[in-house]
């Protein structure tokens, strides 16, 4: 492949490529058009929407950002909403890699007394799972309904994830630590100061995962919390979703762009800003990643 | 304390046969280190477990878990002879098998399509695109579809009726609405589930290809007779993993994508367990149902594991 030297193409290898070619080209197409509406609505002016909404697709003559706009001026649920998910988003996520660390070290240790017994009790949570109401029981019972860490304890340690992070340490070589250990270096000043930093690519993925979970949980939000002022975005997105799209269900064959035009149009804006921050942030990551899932598909 | 920990570790080279306690003290502060961890998954992931008692009591909600009366296997009785719960069964596993059949392959065959791209920069703009739904929450993508599928507006409905065929309501209709929902997680997940074989097929060596290029064989003969057969046991794995995980059949996307009107083919065990367990407040029966699911999922998972070691593959665990 990568080989490929001065070998001729055929004829029946350049028919192959250009194929190849076609079908990833619409593959790419079929992932992206879903959003196309989106983005465009979001940025067309009300009047256009209004005026077009019997087109296939809206497309803005004079695009604007004024829905945007709209979402962040207003001093409204959305903007709190934004506020929780940011909130949990940075706290959980630190927290999360930092359990997730002082887990998975220890246990790539090979002397470590009792590691295949700490490690079945960790490994037996992913084969067996704990139910819905059981969990919900605890969480209410320990208090945490309606306070904004029933979104960041309970899921304050991924086992799986911590698996990776455990392969990845598994692998930093040993004369590294042995000589931090001669500089007279703690077990934790160890980890901190010289594992922890050549671990980087393991980090930023397991980061990213540990963010994007946060960032895209709408449910702990439905089971834990009922004061909506602690909603982060998903939930309270899915709650306007849901309310616009009822008419629908309710069999109202009468425009729906006619009925809120506006709205729609502040819907999509809100949709985007939910999925801008992690469109920009994982292509940069994705090296790491594809990296960090190899490792932890290979047994430990 | 720091030099007690040094000398301990020099210790530890010198005796490998030290004595259990004195291992164990001289590792004092991995234990340490592990308590965070231990403690949230023992609150969090085995109290549940635990607390799947109340799945064998009559729960009163005014005498909480502990007061309630026991009553035996009444919820399980009662949750077999329920007549939605059949088909809520059989929703789990047809959603799940559907998933399976049509939802595996197409990884593969895009790490192969992937595989044979000599254009680095494509490849990672092609990679980047079809990862990129991965990462979009379940509520965005309903609203997608909810969008697209629109039976008023929609961008599908539009098409069919400019085709001259009669709109679709695609989410609100039983003959599809499955359809829609193995067709969106497989948009979801594609890019996503084919790095696995992306990072297997970078393994393998390319002296094979050379070899194979010299006796003249096309791209499409390499293909089938080199890539295909080295990617087998990666795919023997994940295809246990996924048989394994086969009643988990994707809470959230149903959860944010079903209605009323679609109860029929799409309510499963877990959205069945949230109804009835945190709507209308029946925990000791939702944790029944809760409960069964667990321990079908498990057997699934450990009798994959048994599977593959019969295969002579790598065991899963």
């Amino acid at each position: 492949m990568r080989t490929r030297k001065k070998v001729k193409q055929t004829k029946a290898d350049l028919v192959f490529s250009t194929f190849i070619y076609i079908i990833l080209i619409l593959a790419g197409i079929c992932t992206l058009f879903p959003f196309l509406d989106v983005v465009l609505t979001s940025i067309t002016p009300t009047e256009e929407i209004v005026k077009g909404a019997k087109n296939l697709i809206t497309i803005p003559t004079h695009p604007t950002l004024s829905h945007y706009e709209y979402v962040f001026r207003g001093n409204n649920a959305i903007l709190r909403a934004m506020g929780v998910t940011v909130f949990r988003t940075v706290v959980g996520t630190l927290l999360s890699l930092l359990v997730t660390a002082l887990t998975a070290y220890p246990l790539s240790k090979r002397s470590l007394p009792f590691r295949n017994g700490l490690m079945k009790y960790f490994f037996f949570t992913m084969i067996f799972t704990a139910g819905m109401i059981p969990t919900f029981l605890v969480v209410r019972t320990l208090g945490l309904t309606d306070t904004i860490w029933a979104f960041i304890l309970p899921g304050v340690l991924n086992v799986y994830n911590m698996i990776i992070m455990r392969t990845f340490f598994m692998g930093v070589p040993e004369e590294l630590e042995e000589a931090a250990r001669i500089d007279g270096c703690g077990d934790f000043k160890i980890l901190f100061q010289i594992v922890l930093p050549v671990s980087k690519p393991v980090l930023a993925s397991i980061g990213l995962f540990y963010a994007v979970w946060h960032w895209n949980s709408f449910f702990d939000a439905v089971m834990y919390i009922t004061d909506r002022n602690l909603w982060p975005l998903q939930t309270l997105l899915r709650e306007i979703l849901l309310t616009t799209s009822t008419s629908e269900l309710l069999g109202n064959t009468g425009s729906l762009a006619d009925a809120t035009p506006p709205s729609t149009a502040v819907i999509d804006a809100t949709i985007m800003i939910s999925c801008i921050p992690i469109m920009l942030v994982y292509p940069f990551l994705q090296k790491h990643f594809a990296k960090g899932v190899m490792v932890g598909s290979i047994k430990g | 304390m720091v030099n007690a920990a040094k000398r301990s570790k020099r210790k530890d080279k010198q005796h490998q046969k030290g004595s259990l306690l004195r291992s164990m003290a001289k590792h004092r502060n991995y234990y340490i280190m592990l308590i965070p961890g231990l403690l949230a998954v023992t609150i969090f992931l085995y109290l549940p477990i635990l607390g799947n008692f109340i799945a064998f009591k009559d729960y009163k909600i005014f005498m909480g878990p502990f007061e309630s009366p026991w009553c035996g296997f009444d919820n399980f009785i009662r949750l077999f002879e329920a007549d939605q719960f059949a088909q809520i069964f059989k929703n789990t596993l047809i959603i799940g098998l559907y998933k399976l059949i049509f939802g595996f392959p197409i990884p593969i065959l895009l790490a192969l399509l992937l595989n044979e791209v000599q254009c680095q920069p494509f490849k990672k703009t092609v990679q980047t695109v079809v990862y990129l739904p991965h990462f979009i929450s379940w509520v965005v993508i309903a609203s997608l579809a909810t969008t697209l599928l629109s039976p008023n507006d929609g961008f599908l409905n539009s098409v069919i009726q400019s085709l001259g065929g009669d709109p679709i309501f695609f989410m609100g209709d039983s003959n599809y609405f499955r359809g829609v929902l193995v067709i969106s997680d497989i948009w979801k997940e594609m890019g996503w589930s084919a790095i696995v074989y992306l990072a297997a097929l970078s393994g393998i060596p390319t002296d094979m290809y050379e070899a194979a290029t010299i006796d003249g064989a096309s791209k499409f003969q390499k293909l089938i007779y080199i890539t295909l057969p080295s990617l087998i046991p990666t795919i023997v794995i994940m295809l246990l993993l996924r048989v394994g995980s086969i009643v988990n059949v994707g809470f959230e996307q149903v959860f944010t994508m079903y209605s009323q009107p679609v109860y029929d083919v799409a309510d499963i065990i877990d959205t069945y367990v949230y109804r009835v367990g945190i709507i209308d407040v029946q925990y000791g029966f939702a944790t029944a149902a809760g409960l069964f699911k667990s321990v079908i999922a498990c057997f699934m998972v450990v009798f994959c594991n048994w599977l593959a070691k019969r295969a002579g593959q790598e065991s899963l665990f």
